[in-house]
């Protein structure tokens, strides 16, 4: 069912403004651009037959089938102090911070029922203010197919209830350092500030 | 550990798992024999990857069989296995988030914090679901660790070697003596063993019958030779057992793995380099040991003669009951052989156990001259030859003129307690009648150590020897020209007087001696004993003269009754021709006036001669000897305090020392026992590779093999070297992260555009990787076109 946020996908995406390290960024002074990349752990390897192989690293039985990390990029005018002071101080603090930007991440599995697996990012409910299981839902699909009994997720933990190949959409809080934080004033009372958060991950 | 070890790399078919024992064994085996494996293809896909199914590789760390977390695994790895390197490698790194790290303070324990703990490394597979890990190095031990504090961040790196660290620095203590010949891997187990190493999947190889002895020494170094000289490398192998896998030109193998261009990585490429500096000109040397079946009798045979102006002397006259008659001049004097020494030993591996002198020279031989004849109570004369011509005592002879004879034959036969040392059948004639009257040595050293000399650790108490090699005693036999001595009257009953003329038809030599022949004795007799030289004479033919017999046997034994290695008593009996004369009571009277209940001479045990040896302490002892008559009464006694050592060394037989625990198999065991100990001879060969030598500047070695057994091994070992002198080397990243794969194997690997589709000796394998990325296989190898 359609709901709020970006395009009113049903899955509620910038819905809220984003939360960085317990913050709510205001309205007002919030992000003025964010942009995200991942890069693929799946590895290509050439051959000499002009062909290619590929292979992943192997992180366990209960990890998802490809584990990206994302690094955001994130510009904001200066207009609200407590934002800024918000970003400065995660910047300061030499530790990874809680970010949710208020969008879903995607991860994959071949599960067996029963089983249990690991979310590269714990799911965002219980932690970020007004997300919840029922704000955010997990949307689940088994073998292409969406089956949103096939798993249940809780805190990181996914267990299997079918078996086959599980995706996983899920609002997540990313585990981010703060990098290259640039602040500029490019004209008087017009400052600007942006970063790089990139993710760090904990299983 | 396991006595049946087996690894099925990769099966296709159930033939390939059938096996069969033969005979008897297949009881033993009955219900000790199990076997199971796992074949899955999908390892084999995740291995060598050939479409676009990822294979999800990775790396587990164990130590003390606790797998590390993956969380804590934050740096990169390696681990390298190679046939040139004893030890194996590897090395980890760990990002240090506090001073503890992941394994602990090495400030704790001064040194990595993995102690004496094993390190086990292991590459990972994800198939379905689970995990496949593949042992890279089981048992192993960190050497160092290095902790890197630095704009890189902090980082512990530790390195280790397998399992071999824990034990290729012990030094051991371990000699087989010449002609051991145990299997070398046997050898190269017994020196693991020595090592308290007990994982070994050794192949036997070829018999080593050279000497080791490796006394508190490095035994790993004595093991690689060996094994080198074989065409094996020594190293642990991935599940931690010693191993000695084959190196160098294969022969005979099947591959293991065959590659394609789509298995090799295009970013590292595959590299082949041929030199062109090798070797075309190798001359080995080394020292071949001999072997002797049985360590069998070695004969010597020395001959002393002299030549000198002589002629055989002949006598003046020849004697008949009628009278004498001159005889004519003998030859005139000449250059001849005058006398002649034959003296022979036999030795068992340079011990003597018989000798034999034998002494030529001319004699003539006496025999009977005068008959008593009752008739005419007067000496009638017998035919002989003689130098008087009266009734005088002159000695008659049998032969006109001196004959070359045999004069005198010493035989001495030395006893051990070991197997092979008893005398021939046909030389034991007088012991069945001739014993001594005390019991003891004399009848049971013929045929079997005295039942007396068990209790002292000689022989097995059954009469047969223990092969313990300790000298039990021995016998001389004495043979010389003699006439036996009988009586030339005799009365009815001992208190009836002798006759005063002696009886009719009694004979006696020209000096008066009775003749003694009747009574059993022991000529010398060239066909039984041994051949006679020659036209040489041994005695009068016939049983009425003198002759060459046995005059005196002497055994002599020696007793350790303290177990010692110390002699503490020597007996020797003595056998000769003896007539008692000391009774009353006689019935025999002989020609010088004596009586004796002996109708004639018997040989028999006379005295026994004890020599004991008292210990009184470390620096001295006792020696005493007495000398028992021929009714065992103790006739004299010589005492000598204060002597020097602890008494005399008991003889030993100087034969290798074969405790038989080195040996698995009787055959193994007879084989050592038969071998010579210390005789060897040097070897040379010399190998032209002249093919190569039309493309390669001649490149010679000379050197020393210690461990080769012969020339034909020499040539192997010299085929080798300039087999891998002109092997080309040849180095390739996998495509996939290969765990499989290991130094030995054969490969078969084809890479068309650079030409190569070729056998390939695995000669080094290494994987790496690190956290989040590519875990790699690179492989080197030989290429042997030669």
């Amino acid at each position: 069912m359609p709901s709020g946020g970006y395009l009113y996908w049903t899955q509620n995406w910038f819905d809220q403004q984003p939360w960085l390290d317990g913050r709510q960024l205001s309205a007002v002074g919030g992000p003025s651009q964010i942009s995200w990349a991942s890069a693929s752990g799946l590895i290509i390897v050439p051959t000499c037959a002009g062909t290619h192989v590929l292979q992943r690293p192997y992180y366990g039985t209960d990890a998802p089938s490809d584990r990206r990390r994302l690094a955001f990029q994130l510009s904001m005018l200066c207009d609200d102090y407590d934002d800024y002071r918000a970003l400065a101080r995660a910047a300061a603090k030499g530790s990874a911070i809680n970010w949710w930007p208020g969008v879903y991440a995607t991860e994959v599995f071949t599960i067996a029922a029963g089983s249990t697996y690991k979310l590269a990012r714990p799911v965002a409910w219980g932690t970020i203010t007004g997300v919840t299981s029922t704000t955010h839902p997990l949307d689940l699909y088994l073998d292409g197919v969406q089956d949103l009994t096939a798993a249940t997720v809780g805190g990181q933990t996914v267990t299997a209830v079918g078996a086959g190949v599980l995706e996983i959409h899920y609002s997540p809080v990313f585990k981010v350092v703060v990098l290259d934080l640039a602040q500029e004033v490019t004209e008087p009372n017009l400052m600007h500030v942006s970063c790089t958060l990139e993710e760090v991950l904990t299983v | 550990m396991a006595d049946l070890y087996c690894k099925v790399a990769e099966v296709t078919s159930d033939a390939e798992l059938l096996a069969e024992v033969f005979g008897v064994e297949a009881a033993k085996l009955d219900s000790e024999l199990d076997a199971e494996f796992t074949s899955d293809a999908a390892a084999e896909a995740a291995a060598r990857p050939r479409d676009l199914t990822p294979s999800v590789v990775g790396f587990e760390l164990r130590v003390d069989g606790v797998a590390l977390d993956l969380a804590d695994c934050t740096g990169g790895w390696s681990v390298s296995r190679s046939l040139d390197q004893r030890l194996q490698t590897w090395q980890v790194e760990f990002v240090l988030n506090d001073e503890d790290g992941p394994l602990g303070n090495p400030f704790d324990v001064l040194g990595p914090p993995t102690c004496l703990k094993t390190v086990d490394l292991y590459g990972v597979y994800l198939i379905s679901g689970a995990t496949v890990a593949v042992p890279l190095i089981v048992g192993g031990i960190a050497d160092m660790t290095t902790r890197t504090g630095s704009l890189g961040g902090y980082i512990e790196s530790m390195s280790g070697v397998d399992r071999g660290g824990r034990h290729d620095r012990k030094v051991v203590t371990l000699v087989l003596q010449p002609g051991h010949g145990l299997p070398r891997g046997r050898v190269v187990r017994e020196l693991a063993k020595e090592a308290g190493e007990t994982q070994y999947l050794l192949d036997d190889g070829r018999l080593c019958t050279k000497e080791v002895q490796v006394v508190d020494g490095d035994w790993t170094s004595v093991a690689a030779e060996l094994m080198d000289t074989e065409g094996r490398a020594l190293l642990w192998n991935r599940d931690g057992y010693l191993t000695n896998p084959k190196r160098g030109r294969p022969v005979g193998e099947t591959s293991t793995w065959e590659l394609t261009e789509a298995d090799f990585d295009a970013s590292s490429g595959v590299s082949v380099s041929h030199m062109a500096d090798i070797l075309t000109d190798v001359t080995l040397t080394g020292w071949q040991q001999i072997a002797r079946d049985g360590c069998d009798r070695e004969e010597k045979t020395t001959e002393t003669e002299v030549r000198t102006i002589y002629a055989p002397y002949r006598q003046g006259y020849t004697q008949t009951i009628g009278g004498y008659a001159a005889t004519s001049p003998g030859e005139a004097a000449k250059l001849r052989r005058y006398s002649l020494v034959v003296q022979e030993s036999e030795s068992i591996c340079n011990t003597v156990v018989f000798e034999r002198t034998r002494r030529f020279g001319w004699r003539n031989w006496e025999v009977l001259r005068y008959q008593w004849d009752g008739t005419d109570d007067e000496w009638d004369k017998l035919t002989c030859y003689t130098d008087e011509n009266s009734d005088g005592s002159a000695p008659g002879y049998s032969y006109l003129d001196e004959r070359w004879s045999l004069l005198e034959r010493v035989d001495t036969r030395y006893y051990y307690d070991r197997s092979g040392f008893r005398l021939d059948s046909n030389r034991n004639i007088y012991t069945e009648t001739s014993t001594s009257s005390l019991g003891g040595v004399a009848p049971g050293l013929w045929n079997a150590p005295p039942i007396d000399w068990v209790a002292y650790g000689r022989g097995d108490g059954g009469g047969n020897v223990t092969d313990n090699n300790f000298y039990l005693g021995r016998i001389i036999e004495t043979w010389q020209p003699y006439r036996i001595e009988g009586h030339i009257k005799e009365r009815g009953q001992a208190s009836d007087p002798f006759p005063d003329e002696p009886d009719n038809g009694s004979s006696v030599y020209g000096d008066g001696r009775a003749d003694g022949s009747g009574v059993t004795a022991w000529f010398f007799q060239p066909g039984a004993w041994a051949a006679l030289e020659e036209g040489a004479v041994s005695g009068v033919s016939g049983s009425t003269g003198e002759g060459l017999m046995l005059v005196g046997v002497d055994v002599q034994a020696s007793y350790d009754e303290l177990d010692g290695g110390w002699v503490t008593r020597d007996v020797t009996d003595r056998f000769r021709w003896f007539r008692d004369r000391t009774e009353t009571g006689l019935f025999f009277y002989a020609s010088d006036g004596t009586a004796s209940n002996y109708e004639n001479e018997q040989f028999e045990w006379v005295t026994r001669e004890t020599t004991t040896y008292t210990p009184l302490d470390e620096a001295t002892h006792v020696k005493q000897v007495s000398t028992a008559n021929s009714v065992g009464a103790v006739a004299n006694v010589v005492t000598e305090t204060g002597l020097e050592g602890y008494g005399p060394a008991l003889p030993r037989l100087d034969l290798e020392e074969l405790s038989g625990d080195g040996y698995e198999t009787g055959e193994q065991d007879e084989f050592a026992r038969s071998a010579a100990r210390k005789s060897t001879k040097q070897i040379k060969v010399q190998v032209i590779a002249t093919g190569l030598e039309t493309c390669h500047t001649k490149g010679v070695l000379k050197t020393e093999m210690p461990w080769a057994e012969d020339e034909d091994e020499l040539v192997e070992i010299a085929e080798r070297m300039i087999a891998d002198s002109a092997a080309a080397t040849i180095s390739a990243t996998l495509a996939g992260c290969n765990y499989f794969v290991e130094p030995g194997q054969l490969h078969r690997w084809k890479f068309r555009p650079i030409g190569l589709d070729h056998d390939i000796r695995i000669t080094s394998v290494t994987w790496s990787g690190s956290v989040g990325g590519r875990a790699t296989c690179t492989v080197e190898g030989k290429v042997y076109g030669w």
